[in-house]
């Protein structure tokens, strides 16, 4: 009963898609006899229905984006890519069948990961029984990484939770001058772990959390969270939630007169956040690694017109929930594409030796110069995350 | 301690609602209608369609809604429950629930994956109560149970609708035998029962976020209440529903929210294991 888990409706069409993104367009500029070449496929396991089923379409859309460049261009070793699609319901065996079932019988060169570090966590083997590269996109738990495999076929183009927290808590104290913080995290499989993260942080500055509570996914009432963090004092709330639970707690703290600062992990950069904490919404400030709101990096504005043609909805950039994993899943695709071309195969341990001696991509989120190596698997650092704040009913950059 | 009483109260006054529903198909037909927290999402899910996505003001919406869930509940009546009751067979708290779940996932389909807000001005600024904040919407809810209360009594004692319910609640075959029309009556139940659920809905949507998985856990704790309290008894329905409102908020304030279930559900066994019809039922003596 602990989370509140819709099975969705998965539509057949989406479980089984395989996109050809741009094949046909491809197919003009190829060179001859290769318009016949299978399409190199990476497959992309994620929650596509429920409730993170938002953050699951961010990363087909990065995914997307970059697969319709590289086929303009001619694909790699002169075939284009394609992207194989799941929907794994955010949910652990289906997430590691998936895995298997898209290497094994799709044929997928490497694998875009989903939502969940539970599921990056429980790819670790197969994955490297298979030895095909995984990306860890939207999850920012630090034993994906840090699995003592050698070589590692695991790979993060986003945050980890352990920076994150240090991120938070340096920035708490020295830009928004917190002097005494309390941990609220949600009761998952996210949240709980990164508590330790966030208990570290704070001693590392010789600080002590003023309260440490956990809010179950699904309940609505954090009165007591609340007030244990008012009565011990804090002045900030640092989170690592989602949207409607720390809603719920902000008004729970507005009845009991309880206005902390709150910086969040990427959770609360869904949109649906302002809409459903009203005003209180306004000041809560979110990290992430990628925004459209307020880029002036060219590329970043080219990739949003190209979205705001292809979907009439796309009227604004807050129409683009989770921008963090559309940079994050482009940027990797790129990365992939690159490291098929460097290795001339797409053969795992040799793309994986590629992946660790990348070069130089100039990516959507910055310009990378050696992404990864042998014994750094973190394409994205401390320094690479930005702050973001609630305004309204958008999430503009912190100048 | 207070202020989690008093936000325990309100919650316990929707589960009520809720639960009520059940108490309502129950007496007239000895079913239950097990899709009464799929009804109160979406009681709430109408609502704010129609206030963000149509501009409508808050109240017509509201009543909008509640009678869209009157049709509803005619029309569970109807096709997944009366076909069955009609064959004597139990399938009928299969097709309740399978029409809950259809309903959720359809809502899910239409409204969107994510949870959203329901605007309401009486639940943005907090009023000091006794040295507790409390939102209006809360103070509200109470007080539109009570009405509901008062609202059915008078119904029940002074029209022919309402005594004809009265009598099909009390015995199906002389009712037949005297001229009412049973299945209406029935029918009837079903739309109030979905209407009670609406309502709920709509006065705990401001409070706790609309998506289209709420009323799950809800429709299943006012379940629990209904049994605790007694399925054929109202006012020991409102006692039980607002007893575990609070009594689950207190074990949240200390033991934490993951606490809440564990401790709430295990009470409920433990209720009816000392008094298996419900704390203010009484054991029915079967003639043989």
């Amino acid at each position: 009963m602990s989370e509140v888990h819709p099975a969705g409706i998965p539509s057949a069409s989406r479980r089984t898609a395989v996109k050809i993104l741009g094949a046909a367009a491809a197919s003009t500029v190829l060179p001859r006899g290769a318009s016949a070449a299978d399409p190199i496929k990476i497959g992309l396991s994620a929650a596509f229905s429920g409730p993170n089923a938002t953050a699951g379409e961010a990363l087909q859309r990065g995914a997307d984006l970059a697969m319709e460049e590289i086929n303009a261009a001619g694909g790699v070793l002169g075939r284009p890519l394609a992207l194989v699609i799941r929907d794994n319901e955010h949910k652990l065996d289906r997430g590691v069948a998936q895995t298997r079932e898209m290497i094994e019988r799709e044929g997928c060169v490497a694998m875009l990961g989903s939502q969940g570090s539970f599921i990056g966590l429980a790819v670790i083997d197969t994955i490297h029984e298979l030895k095909i590269p995984w990306f860890a996109l939207a999850v920012g738990g630090v034993g994906i990484i840090e699995n003592g495999r050698k070589p590692n076929y695991m790979f993060r183009v986003a945050t980890n939770d352990r920076e994150v927290a240090k991120f938070l808590v340096s920035y708490g104290q020295e830009k928004v001058g917190g002097k005494s913080f309390a941990i609220l995290n949600e009761d998952t499989g996210w949240g709980v772990p990164a508590i330790d993260d966030l208990r570290v942080a704070l001693k590392g500055r010789n600080l002590e959390p003023a309260s440490v509570d956990k809010m179950k996914v699904g309940d609505s009432e954090f009165t007591p969270q609340m007030l244990r963090a008012k009565n011990g004092g804090a002045d900030t709330i640092l989170t690592f939630s989602n949207a409607v639970e720390m809603a719920n707690a902000l008004k729970a703290g507005n009845k009991i007169g309880y206005k902390p600062k709150v910086l969040s992990a990427w959770g609360l950069a869904n949109p649906t956040f302002p809409s459903l904490a009203g005003p209180l919404a306004d000041g809560v400030m979110v990290m992430q690694t990628f925004t459209f709101v307020q880029n002036t990096n060219p590329k970043a504005q080219a990739l949003f017109k190209r979205l705001a043609e292809k979907n009439r909805n796309v009227k604004d950039e807050m129409a683009l929930p989770f921008p963090s994993y559309i940079g994050n899943a482009y940027d990797a695709t790129h990365m992939i594409a690159l490291a098929i071309k460097k290795a001339g195969s797409t053969d795992g341990p040799k793309m994986q030796a590629a992946l660790e001696n990348l070069g130089t991509y100039g990516g959507l989120i910055k310009s990378y110069a050696n992404p990864f190596s042998a014994d750094r698997h973190e394409a994205l650092g401390p320094e690479d995350y930005s702050m973001t704040v609630w305004r309204g009913s958008r999430l503009e950059l912190v100048a | 301690m207070f202020q989690l009483v008093l936000s325990g109260l309100a919650l316990g006054c929707v589960y009520s609602l809720v639960a009520l529903g059940y108490h309502l198909t129950f007496i007239t037909s000895r079913t239950l209608n097990f899709a009464q927290g799929s009804a109160m999402m979406l009681g709430a899910v109408i609502t704010l369609i129609l206030v963000v996505d149509f501009n409508w003001p808050t109240l017509p919406a509201t009543l909008v809604s509640i009678l869209l869930l009157g049709v509803f509940g005619l029309a569970l009546e109807r096709f997944a429950v009366r076909p069955f009751v009609r064959r004597g067979s139990m399938a009928w708290v299969m097709s309740t629930l399978a029409v809950g779940i259809i309903v959720e996932n359809v809502a899910q389909l239409i409204f969107g994956k994510s949870p959203r807000g329901l605007p309401n001005e009486l639940a943005q600024d907090p009023v000091m109560v006794g040295g507790a904040g409390i939102y209006p919407l809360e103070l509200l809810i109470p007080v539109v149970v009570l009405a509901i209360a008062v609202a059915a009594r008078l119904f029940y004692g002074s029209t022919m609708l309402g005594r004809a319910l009265r009598a099909t609640a009390f015995d199906r075959e002389a009712s037949l035998a005297v001229g009412i029309n049973v299945d209406w009556m029935i029918g009837l139940s079903y739309a109030a029962s979905s209407m009670l659920a609406a309502v709920g809905g709509v006065l705990i949507g401001p409070l706790i976020g609309v998506s289209s998985h709420m009323g799950f856990l809800i429709g299943l704790k006012a379940f629990a209440v209904a049994i605790v309290g007694g399925l054929e008894h109202p006012l020991g329905i409102l006692i039980a529903a607002l007893a575990y409102g609070v009594v689950e908020n207190l074990i949240g304030g200390h033991f934490g929210s993951s606490a809440k279930e564990i401790f709430g559900f295990g009470l409920v066994i433990l209720v009816l294991f000392l008094r298996p019809a419900g704390l203010f039922g009484r054991t029915r003596l079967r003639r043989i």
